[in-house]
């Protein structure tokens, strides 16, 4: 497998390469003597390019995020040459993604560009930042919200998804001492399905046949099933009868 | 005779981990390993059973990464390295139990005489090149390939960026193509990961078939009729094979059969057990203790009281482990028929290729046992190709849609979006939004360029991997899992920030294409978003 030829590389990238090697007079070389003398440096074996003593010696502390040591506890970003990860990017935006069913999660940024507006503005808003999530039902389309205050430090929430069959949104919010509210930036939308055992179990109830050939798949030999919230909720529907579509 | 089908999908995984700057590098010993106790042994007993005319169907699934780690020039020399040393110790643990432990002599022996027997087919059969031994096998019909995504990315959790799932799916099916030669038909989702609407990105690439976790049907706003135990079909034609949970679980859960008490205990092992200045030379430096693979103790009980294992008495059980779990399957299969409209049941059972042999030493024997009794007149199961099953029932199975899911404990996403690993996805969306921006900035460039883009969209697949988040949350190799994806958003940024200014640290690149080798024909332009936009 050869990933890099250098034979392949204009004589523009063999200079550049060879400046950045450290090779004497590589602006009067010729094409070919600047291949011989990178190829002194670079060591092909396999296909693979390894480096050389002078070139491990003399680079290893100038890339070294291709050096890192993955073994030991180091963190990379201590490294010289290496950025290190931001907590937060220079924007405002909010992903949100299904746990389960019944827990989403959701991060968010706030630029400073963003907050500087906002400060200029009204100087209450960053006080009161929230998240407003949405869900709208798909068979009624009714539509119903509800906010979670959070601090202006926070960037991460776990949201609890109370009802099946809905789809969730959530916004970025703030607003000031007027009540005024600006929605700063909106996630996705996303399904959680209302599964249709859960609607119809009393179905299961009366087939023994049925159950087995649809739940049994996620009880054990002990006895046990897979633990999750809807199917507690199905199995405690079977046991004390409907718990309208809340579990 | 009325027959219960059995669809067995092994999934044999790595995570890239290649490390040329260091002579030794510990975490890559997990290939050799693998390699040694799962992959080469798997391939043996196959080929026995075909030489024995034994008739089986098995589907197996390599990742691109594993495919890639066992075609690298500088991984297979490791190997090679790795086994060599193996065998002086085998050697020396011959003579040392010989002397001062006799009661496991015969284990050392068979452990040597195992070791002995993979350098030599490894070089003189393979070629260095096992994959062709699985190659030839699915060309006599007895093996079914899967493809699957290019870093083991868990694709829910990607589901607000379909561009970046269609690269994981279109690099995946491109790598399997160049090595197996030819397009596949399944594709294993990494850890069963399914969200709605995947399946188009699987029907744009041909894929006509994956298999799924038991809750993707069973939490269906659709009635499933069949329940896990049929094939359906999503409305745009792929079909899904829903894992049966219950029947995997004999298998592999804390009480399955594994946890007998006669089989092989993995976490006992001369590397921890032996004095430093016997064991040294083949731990890690300094002085980090390793599995050597020599492991002469059965599990016996919870606690350090072990008795010496016996492997006859081992092997016995798992055959008799094997012909239960025929048993099983097909009482399970006889009280489900009913349900099924007249049709013959099928179960979809999926497992960890490096379950087999590796983490369980007697597994393969328990595979061999489970595939010969599948074999016999009196057979109550079948094993059979997902392929030629769709090809012979495809217009029985019911269409639905089904339900988010995984096969992980509880069924969804919650292993990969915990509070120990949430905070990744901030920075791997990121980098997905900029490699995006990146190829729609600076499309179709040529030479130095578009090799420092190309780096880029490798860097940003192997950040996706859902490996690193596993290793988080289960806080094993924690740190190192945390390094490695440190180091490939580290490297992403420095494209991203070279690029913003224009330059391009050739350097760097030569020396990042050299590490991180793998997809040589990948293209940056796959996250162009105009060739992405149906999705």
């Amino acid at each position: 497998m050869i990933l890099v030829d250098i034979a392949n590389l204009s004589f523009q990238e063999l200079k550049y390469l060879a400046k950045q090697e450290g090779v004497e007079d590589y602006d009067s070389l010729t094409k070919d003597d600047l291949l011989d003398e990178l190829n002194d440096i670079f060591d092909i074996v396999d296909g693979t390019i390894q480096l050389n003593n002078r070139l491990k010696n003399t680079s290893s502390q100038r890339y070294v995020n291709s050096l890192s040591d993955c073994s030991t506890t180091k963190e990379v970003q201590d490294l010289p040459g290496v950025e290190a990860l931001t907590q937060l990017y220079m924007e405002t935006s909010i992903h949100f993604m299904l746990s389960d069913l019944s827990w989403g999660f959701a991060y968010w940024s706030i630029s400073p560009l963003t907050k500087a507006k906002l400060l200029e503005e009204d100087e209450s808003y960053l006080q009161n930042v929230f998240l407003r999530v949405t869900s709208t039902n798909n068979e009624t389309n009714e539509t119903t919200c509800y906010d979670i205050k959070v601090k202006k430090d926070d960037t991460c929430w776990s949201i609890n998804l109370a009802e099946l069959g809905c789809i969730y949104q959530v916004s970025l919010c703030v607003q000031n001492d007027a009540r005024i509210i600006i929605a700063l930036s909106q996630s996705i939308a996303l399904t959680v399905p209302l599964p249709y055992w859960f609607k119809h179990s009393q179905e299961l109830e009366r087939n023994p046949v049925l159950f087995n050939s649809s739940f049994s798949s996620i009880i054990t030999k002990q006895g046990e099933y897979k633990d999750t919230l809807v199917v507690k909720s199905v199995m405690n529907k079977l046991a004390h009868g409907d718990n309208n579509g809340k579990y | 005779m009325a027959n219960t089908n059995v669809n067995f999908v092994l999934h044999a995984h790595m995570p890239f981990i290649r490390h040329p700057e260091h002579e030794r590098f510990l975490e890559e010993d997990w290939l050799f390993e693998s390699i040694n106790e799962s992959y080469l042994p798997l391939l043996r007993m196959l080929k026995k059973l075909r030489d024995n005319n034994i008739n089986y169907k098995l589907s197996i699934c390599f990742s691109p990464t594993l495919i890639t780690m066992l075609m690298d020039p500088l991984l297979r020399k490791r190997y090679l390295s790795h086994v060599k040393l193996h065998i002086e110790l085998g050697k020396k643990e011959v003579k040392r139990c010989a002397k001062e432990q006799p009661e496991a002599l015969e284990m050392a022996k068979t452990y040597l005489k195992s070791l002995e027997l993979n350098l030599y087919e490894y070089i003189n059969i393979y070629d260095k090149n096992i994959l062709k031994g699985f190659q030839e096998l699915k060309e006599q019909g007895y093996l079914e390939l899967l493809a699957s995504a290019a870093t083991n990315a868990f694709f829910p959790v990607y589901s607000e960026y379909p561009i970046a799932v269609n690269a994981q799916v279109e690099i995946g099916i491109k790598t399997f193509i160049d090595v197996f030669g030819y397009e596949p038909d399944g594709f294993w989702l990494p850890e069963c990961g399914y969200y709605p609407g995947l399946e188009k990105i699987l029907a744009k690439h041909n894929i006509s078939y994956f298999p799924t976790s038991s809750q993707s049907v069973l939490f269906s706003e659709t009635r499933c009729d069949t329940g896990v135990y049929r094939p359906v079909r999503t409305d745009n034609g792929v079909t899904i094979y829903p894992r049966d949970y219950q029947t995997t679980s004999l298998v592999w859960s804390e009480e399955g059969y594994p946890s007998s008490k006669e089989y092989r205990e993995f976490y006992r092992d001369i590397g921890y057990d032996l004095p430093i200045e016997y064991i040294g030379p083949y731990i890690h430096e300094p002085e980090i203790r390793v599995f050597t693979g020599f492991k002469y103790w059965a599990i016996t009980q919870k606690g350090p009281d072990k008795e010496y294992y016996d492997k006859e008495k081992a092997m016995k059980v798992a055959h008799q482990h094997a012909l239960n779990y025929v048993y099983n399957i097909a009482q399970k299969g006889r009280a489900v028929r009913p349900n099924l409209n007249g049709q013959d049941p099928l179960f979809t059972l999926c497992f960890d290729a490096e379950l087999f042999g590796h983490w369980w030493y007697e597994g393969l024997q328990w595979l061999e046992s489970l595939i010969v009794e599948q074999n016999s007149e009196c057979a109550s199961i079948t094993f059979v190709s997902p392929k030629d099953f769709i090809n012979n029932e495809y217009k029985n199975f019911q269409v639905l849609n089904p339900c988010f899911s995984s096969w992980s404990n509880g069924g969804f996403a919650k292993i990969w979006l915990d509070g120990s690993n949430n905070w990744i996805y901030r920075h791997t969306h990121k980098a997905i939004e900029r490699i995006v921006e990146l190829a729609d900035r600076f499309p179709m460039q040529q030479s130095l360029k578009k090799r420092f883009l190309d780096q880029a969209a490798r860097e940003v697949l192997l950040a996706m991997a859902c490996d690193w988040p596993y290793m988080i949350y289960n806080d094993t190799n924690s740190q190192f899992a945390k390094n490695q994806l440190i180091s490939h958003l580290a490297n992403f940024n420095v494209v991203y920030s070279n690029m913003c200014k224009n330059a391009v640290n050739t350097e760097w690149l030569v020396k990042s294409e050299s590490r991180d080798a793998i997809f040589p024909k990948i293209d940056y332009n796959i996250f162009d978003i105009k060739n992405c936009q149906n999705l």
